[in-house]
């Protein structure tokens, strides 16, 4: 299985589900939330891709990337509640 | 028509002739959204980048799965440049939130100022201008102002990631282009969330511009091979000097105004 194979699903998946939101009234939040998230699922893929055929270093750049992402993402939530 | 409805397709519009065109020279839409959302329509800045952003992640879900397909994204190099590229679009997200609405429209005017000349240049003569002489440092660097770039005015940075994986790493401009398109996707989620924290997403704007942008792009994908190349280079370069004009007209009233 060559690399990129599992993320085209993801990627697949999150389009699909940004057009179905797209056309149902009062789903606003949930369409951009997945906008946003959808390239997140699909590095966090790629990363357990380049993992599962043993390529180390660029899997762990990447999820470390994602980490530094979600982790940011968290923080900046976390003070914005404690405001 | 309620009044919504014809905003939502005003703006569905603009979005249409901002993607096709982005993706007629092959830069993105948002570099013409942007400023038209904020000369035609009003919208503050801070919700124009937002709305691009978004707009950014679903184009980039779309090409990227097109280039999977043809197994063009260069995985190996994507996931060593993420990381820079990341930190920089979480920088430039916090620093867009804290600088005044004049100051990124001024700086979004010398980006259009920029991409004004990079298109009036031939697309051969621009990557022959320097020698393959980048290091992987300058390659962080680049991908770090990149993120930084891309956070702060909204844009894909498509035109700066793609020369640097050129002239770096060799890669075709065809191969660039995918890997440009799969990286700038989770450049665009991280700051567009950070966006969406600071309440800058409006959606009455993001979904018409995410349909406007994703059915032009499509549409321009199909158009481009059929205009020629110089022409439609040159033709941009003028949408974009005087997209950087208004911007600018905007600045300098502001400033005489004190708004």
């Amino acid at each position: 299985m060559t690399i990129g194979k599992m993320t085209w699903y993801v990627m697949l998946m999150g389009l699909l589900l940004i057009i179905t939101l797209a056309m149902i009234p009062s789903t606003d939040q949930a369409f951009i939330v997945v906008a946003l998230v959808t390239p997140i699922m699909g590095g966090v893929t790629t990363a357990v891709e380049l993992l599962l055929k043993r390529q180390l270093w660029p899997g762990i750049s990447l999820l470390c990337a994602i980490i530094l992402i979600i982790a940011t993402v968290a923080i900046n939530l976390f003070m914005k509640g404690h405001q | 028509m309620p009044p919504d409805i014809w905003y939502a397709v005003e703006i569905g519009a603009i979005a249409f002739f901002a993607g096709a065109f982005g993706a007629m020279v092959g830069i993105g839409g948002g570099l013409f959204l942007v400023p038209a959302l904020i000369s035609f329509f009003g919208v503050g800045t801070a919700e124009a980048r937002g709305a691009s952003l978004v707009a950014v992640c679903v184009t980039s879900i779309a090409g990227s799965l097109v280039y999977l397909r043809k197994d063009l994204v260069d995985f190996f190099r994507a996931s060593y440049l993420q990381l820079p590229t990341s930190v920089g679009a979480l920088l430039g997200a916090f620093m867009g939130g804290a600088l005044d609405e004049t100051v990124v429209r001024l700086l979004f005017a010398c980006f259009l100022l920029y991409v004004t000349f990079r298109l009036w240049i031939p697309e051969q003569q621009e990557f022959q201008q320097t020698s393959r002489s980048l290091s992987w440092k300058a390659a962080i660097l680049a991908c770090l102002a990149g993120g930084i770039i891309s956070s702060l005015l909204g844009v894909g940075g498509g035109i700066i990631f793609v020369p640097v994986l050129v002239l770096l790493f060799n890669l075709t401009p065809q191969r660039a282009a995918a890997t440009s398109t799969y990286l700038i996707g989770l450049t665009a989620a991280a700051s567009g969330l950070i966006y969406q924290q600071m309440g800058h997403m409006n959606p009455k704007i993001v979904i018409p511009c995410v349909l406007g942008i994703l059915m032009g792009a499509m549409i321009g994908a199909r158009t481009a091979p059929k205009v020629p190349a110089v022409l439609l280079r040159r033709t941009f370069s003028v949408v974009t000097f005087l997209s950087a004009l208004i911007l600018l007209d905007k600045v300098i009233r502001s400033y005489w105004t004190g708004a």
